[in-house]
């Protein structure tokens, strides 16, 4: 059964960046903020204020949810998150989204790069 | 001083979002104001504040049906103080008591509105709630196969 994902794209690009963020593993809040600065070259930077506002409302949508930590010894007030099945299922059909919005973008600007020569 | 600030700033938020990320979010303060800039994360706590009371929670809604309802009550007060300069005194017999009178219909008025709006808001957030409910089974489901 395919289940219709629509209602929840486009995803924000603070979404997207916290999305892309934890697909590779569980972080804790500071490690989504400085993957994400890593993952844009430094050109999108979010803060905490912005990042535990949308981690609410993903957790509230079920993409992402509470992780174990995963050191013992680890700073009780760090706390880990991981994607859920869902919030990849949402992930992976806004790349394809986008991967169909960048093919169409090629597309229409390949003529205007002609007509310029 | 910045620090006493943005603690002080964080308790502002709504107390589920306070209980939830606050000693993290502090924690982050300390680690990267100096890197980051304490004022840009104060700045980015100022948003946040604003976001949390005015879209994550329905107090903007309850805040514009409490408005609507004293806009509404305009136009009957202003039938109500002409009658009284054409001396027709319909339902209070002094100033003070038609004042009385059209501050507790205000009330009335703004109270049926309230409960109206917050059982809309109740209804809304369960139908929501088994959505997501549903949509989590599928999506576990869905990976399960």
């Amino acid at each position: 059964m395919v289940e219709d994902l629509s209602p929840f794209l486009p995803l924000s690009p603070a979404t997207l960046h916290v999305l892309l963020a934890l697909a590779g593993e569980d972080r804790h809040g500071y490690g989504i903020m400085q993957e994400v600065a890593r993952q844009s070259d430094g050109q999108y930077k979010l803060g905490p204020g912005t990042l535990y506002d949308n981690l609410q409302k993903m957790m509230n949508q079920g993409m992402v949810e509470e992780a174990p930590s995963p050191a013992d010894n680890d700073d009780p007030r760090r706390r880990y998150y991981r994607l859920t099945p869902f919030g990849r299922a949402v992930l992976t059909a806004d790349v394809a989204r986008l991967e169909g919005v960048v093919r169409k973008a090629k597309l229409h600007l390949r003529p205007a790069h002609g007509k310029a020569k | 001083m910045t620090r006493t600030l943005y603690a002080s700033l964080l308790r502002l938020h709504p107390q589920a979002f306070r209980r939830q990320f606050a000693p993290e979010m502090l924690w982050i303060f300390d680690e990267a104001h100096v890197s980051e800039g304490a004022w840009i994360l104060l700045f980015d706590l100022l948003a946040s504040l604003c976001r949390q009371w005015l879209l994550r929670t329905g107090f903007w809604k309850v805040t514009a049906a409490i408005i609507g309802a004293a806009l509404q009550m305009l136009p009957a007060l202003n039938v109500f103080a002409r009658s009284r300069s054409l001396s027709i005194r319909p339902m209070a017999e002094t100033p003070v008591e038609a004042q009385g009178f059209a501050v507790i219909v205000m009330c009335m008025i703004s109270l049926v509105i309230l409960l109206v709006v917050s059982t809309v808001l109740w209804a809304t957030r369960v139908s929501r709630l088994k959505a997501l409910a549903n949509r989590r089974s599928r999506c576990r489901l869905n990976s399960a196969a």
